[in-house]
């Protein structure tokens, strides 16, 4: 199995589970890159913990201690970002705190680093972050230079008169991350298939 | 579960809380002051940029809050003004202001902010949010128009409004003015002394309403005219108004489209046969410069009325929107009719006819308001107007106030339509056109 | 507080305060719902409990306890969540086995119910509540209108790339732009 198609798999079930912060801080590329990297360090930085730790976790009691470990993790990152970028957190708002709940982190603490060592933890933790942060990001770039005629807040003049203001709404959100995974997807089945070709 | 897996999940989750709130609180030390900052500077930094350089604001610079979030001493506050901030060095007063105009999306205001020095002279005025229409957005229309402001004290002289956009842009001298007084009416910065040529002008709707629209805006382009201090158009042409000095003070000529003249003073007393130079100012520039309505009138009035004979026009006695009379025979029956300029949603012709006990016998207006289309674009509700029943409504009436003159949907019309009826009974009657005169004629 | 404010309230939670559809939050949980319409119901009805109760318990924990120290409010609002879920799980054992507990855990430990906490302690604590409820109503109905929808989806006729999320997060974004108009 070749490494774009894992990584798709994965994809495949980590993207549903944080549609809603992706969506959320897409509208504008700061705001998704801030929230790119708070998802990575807190996926980081809990996959390094919870796989230390792996071993003293009951298996009865995981859910409510990895949700902890996670929300420590979150409200550490939050602070320092609310220290140095308001203004990123300013737009993020409840989303951030919302992490230390989402699935994403959860689900790689349950998946991975509860039950597999600190390389490939961290490993999958980085893959995660990056993948998401990368998500966003697309979404971000398309959303704000069309939706807003603007890119990483600097208006970009000449765009001033064709911006589609519907996409840097909610609705903007569902279609422009509904086609760029179709179009994710459409690249990694064609790597694919052109890999069996050339086995065949 | 086992009792030691509970035992050991509690411990472990006591430990995971434990240590993560010690280093959130050991990180507070550090991030903790820095919050502080960025708070703080959320809320003053648009304030400073209505300030002059090297101003601050402290903890304790709120002095006003309209949602009573913070202690205050001030009373008398308009309604408008929602925060009021001292500054710490003691340079003056930041004022933040959400006002809304007939424009204004619903839900949302117009947000201003106003920065005052301690003399009371304005700084600098910027708008955080304009949730007006864009098409009348002032600051499209005249980029320069905030800077305006900037030196003026609370008489805000020379301040004018933005044409085309007069109710956008009143509404924010209006609430420039709020913001000021809201200073003033507490004694912290002294109220601005209004010049005699400024008093005089905004004494124009009140001495010829016909110069204001139906709300007392005044609806006036300024003119130069040589030995007057200002002087004013009105935009329906219905006449002009002369600032000229004498003295130490000045006095306010006005003419009406017959040539009549008037003449004020600052405190609005009628004062014509004191001021014979500016009578003849006044009527000089006016007799060149007035167009004559009459023609047009006079034409129209035969129209309207099939075998009118002995069209004679009348003088205006006052100064209203009606910019030329006339009476005439139809039958022997005498009639009067009136052209009035009002100003609706867009400016309107209207024509009057009044019989000679008094009634309304024929009304009819030459642009907007009996052409269906307009409506429909405006509100397809009363796209269903039926311009010869309305008309025939108005037969008869005796004065404007009655239901029939109303257009459901149409206020600006309305108003529109009421003064110049209004104004064609005023003329009416100034004229003294009573029955005794009309059975002379007979 | 009147009962327009309260109807107010209600139809707000309903329509443009919809969380899942409008704010983002609880997003996932919605879309991924594979549940039939009962189940989503029940799920959904279990889940307004959580937020109710959670937010009569962090509403007073942070009006008089987390003035001082702002920074240690995820955790502590987490930490009731998790008390919440658990002690309701405890409760409704019983009677409801259609999911373990570890499902429901995870299903109503969400970014809807940390965002309502968050968000309604800048509301007074009766409003709050009535919230709380209004917006749990109206994740309970979105999540089975959603499941109702999403289950006629023809996915032979989706194009390949856009079967699953994609298809879904446009079915949502429908709806969504119907809630908007509100």
């Amino acid at each position: 199995m070749n490494k774009t198609n894992t990584g798709m798999k994965e994809a495949g079930i980590l993207l549903p589970l944080g549609v809603g912060f992706v969506m959320a801080s897409s509208n504008d590329l700061r705001a998704a890159v801030g929230m790119g990297v708070a998802v990575l360090l807190a996926l980081f930085f809990s996959a390094v913990v919870i796989s230390a730790l792996r071993k003293v976790i009951p298996q009865a009691a995981h859910l409510p201690i990895y949700i902890l470990i996670i929300t420590g993790f979150v409200s550490l990152i939050q602070m320092v970002m609310e220290a140095h970028f308001p203004g990123v957190v300013n737009m993020l708002g409840v989303h951030l705190a919302a992490l230390s709940v989402s699935a994403v982190p959860y689900r790689d603490a349950e998946h991975v680093s509860g039950v597999m060592g600190e390389g490939p933890s961290v490993k999958t933790a980085i893959e995660t972050g990056l993948l998401f942060t990368l998500v966003m990001a697309v979404c971000a770039v398309i959303r704000e230079v069309l939706g807003s005629a603007s890119i990483w807040g600097v208006a970009i003049p000449f765009m001033q008169d064709f911006r589609i203001s519907a996409l840097s709404g909610v609705f903007g959100g569902y279609l422009v991350l509904a086609i760029v995974f179709a179009v994710m997807r459409k690249i990694s089945g064609k790597k694919e298939t052109e890999k069996e070709d050339v086995a065949a | 579960m086992k009792s030691t897996d509970l035992v050991k999940a509690i411990a472990l989750i006591v430990v995971i809380v434990l240590v993560f709130s010690a280093a959130m609180f050991g990180l507070n030390f550090y991030t903790g002051p820095l919050i502080e900052a960025n708070n703080a500077g959320a809320v003053y930094g648009p304030l400073l940029a209505v300030m002059p350089e090297g101003a601050s604001f402290n903890g304790e610079a709120q002095i006003y809050a309209a949602d009573g979030t913070v202690p205050t001493t001030l009373a008398d506050v308009p309604e408008t003004v929602t925060a009021i901030y001292k500054e710490a060095n003691g340079m003056g007063y930041a004022v933040k202001v959400a006002t809304t105009s007939q424009y204004t999306k619903a839900g949302s205001a117009m947000e201003i902010t106003l920065g005052v020095d301690a003399e009371g002279k304005i700084i600098k005025v910027q708008i955080d949010a304009y949730n007006d229409t864009e098409s009348y957005d002032f600051r499209a229309k005249d980029p320069g128009y905030l800077d305006t402001y900037i030196g003026k004290d609370s008489a805000l002289a020379d301040v004018g409004l933005v044409a085309g956009t007069t109710f956008s842009s009143t509404a924010f001298k209006q609430g420039v003015s709020d913001g000021l007084n809201a200073l003033i009416a507490n004694g912290l910065i002294a109220e601005g002394v209004k010049g005699d040529d400024q008093l005089l002008a905004e004494m124009i709707p009140t001495v010829f309403p016909g110069m204001a629209d139906p709300s007392g805006n005044l609806k006036a382009e300024p003119i130069e005219v040589d030995g007057a201090v200002a002087a004013y158009k009105a935009v329906n042409s219905s006449g002009f108004a002369y600032i000229v000095p004498k003295g130490e003070s000045m006095v306010m000529a006005v003419t009406n489209a017959s040539g009549k003249c008037f003449v004020y003073d600052t405190e609005g007393n009628e004062v014509t046969v004191d001021n014979p130079d500016a009578v003849a100012l006044a009527t000089a520039h006016a007799s060149a410069n007035q167009q004559d309505f009459n023609a047009e009138a006079q034409e129209k009035f035969g129209r309207m009325m099939e075998g009118a004979e002995n069209m004679t026009a009348l003088e205006l006695p006052n100064f209203s929107t009606v910019v030329a009379a006339a009476s005439f025979d139809v039958d022997g029956e005498i009639y009067y009719g009136f052209y009035s300029k009002s100003y609706g949603y867009e400016d309107m012709d209207v024509y009057v006819i009044i019989d000679a006990a008094g009634a309304i016998a024929k009304v009819d207006a030459k642009t907007v308001i009996f052409e269906q289309e307009y409506f429909a674009f405006q509100n397809p509700a009363i796209s269903s107007f039926d311009a010869n029943a309305y008309k025939a409504g108005l037969r008869g009436l005796r004065d404007a106030e009655d239901g029939a003159v109303a257009i459901s949907g149409a206020t600006m019309t309305t108003n529109s339509m009421k003064q110049s009826i209004n104004d064609a009974f005023e003329v009416y009657g100034g004229a003294q056109l009573t029955e005794p005169e009309v059975s002379t004629n007979e | 507080m009147s009962f327009n404010v309260i109807l107010g309230i209600l139809l707000a939670g309903l329509l443009s305060n919809n969380y899942a559809l409008l704010h983002f939050l609880g997003t996932g949980a919605v879309i991924e719902n594979e549940r039939s319409s009962r189940k989503s119901l029940l799920v959904g009805l279990m889940t307004t409990l959580v937020m109710v109760v959670s937010t009569a318990i962090t509403w007073p924990i942070q009006t008089y306890v987390l003035k001082s120290v702002p920074y240690l409010q995820n955790m502590a609002f987490v930490l009731v969540m998790l008390l919440v879920v658990e002690v309701i799980h405890l409760f409704t054992r019983k009677k409801v086995e259609t999911f373990c507990k570890v499902d429901f855990m995870k299903f109503a430990i969400n970014g809807a119910v940390m965002g309502l906490c968050i968000h309604n302690t800048a509301l007074g604590y009766v409003e709050a509540l009535v919230t709380a409820f209004a917006v749990g109503i109206g994740f309970m109905v979105t999540m089975t209108v959603f499941s109702k929808l999403s289950s006629k989806i023809d996915h032979d006729a989706v194009p390949a790339a856009f079967r699953g999320l994609p298809v879904n997060l446009l079915c949502a974004g429908m709806i969504a732009l119907a809630l908007l108009a509100f």
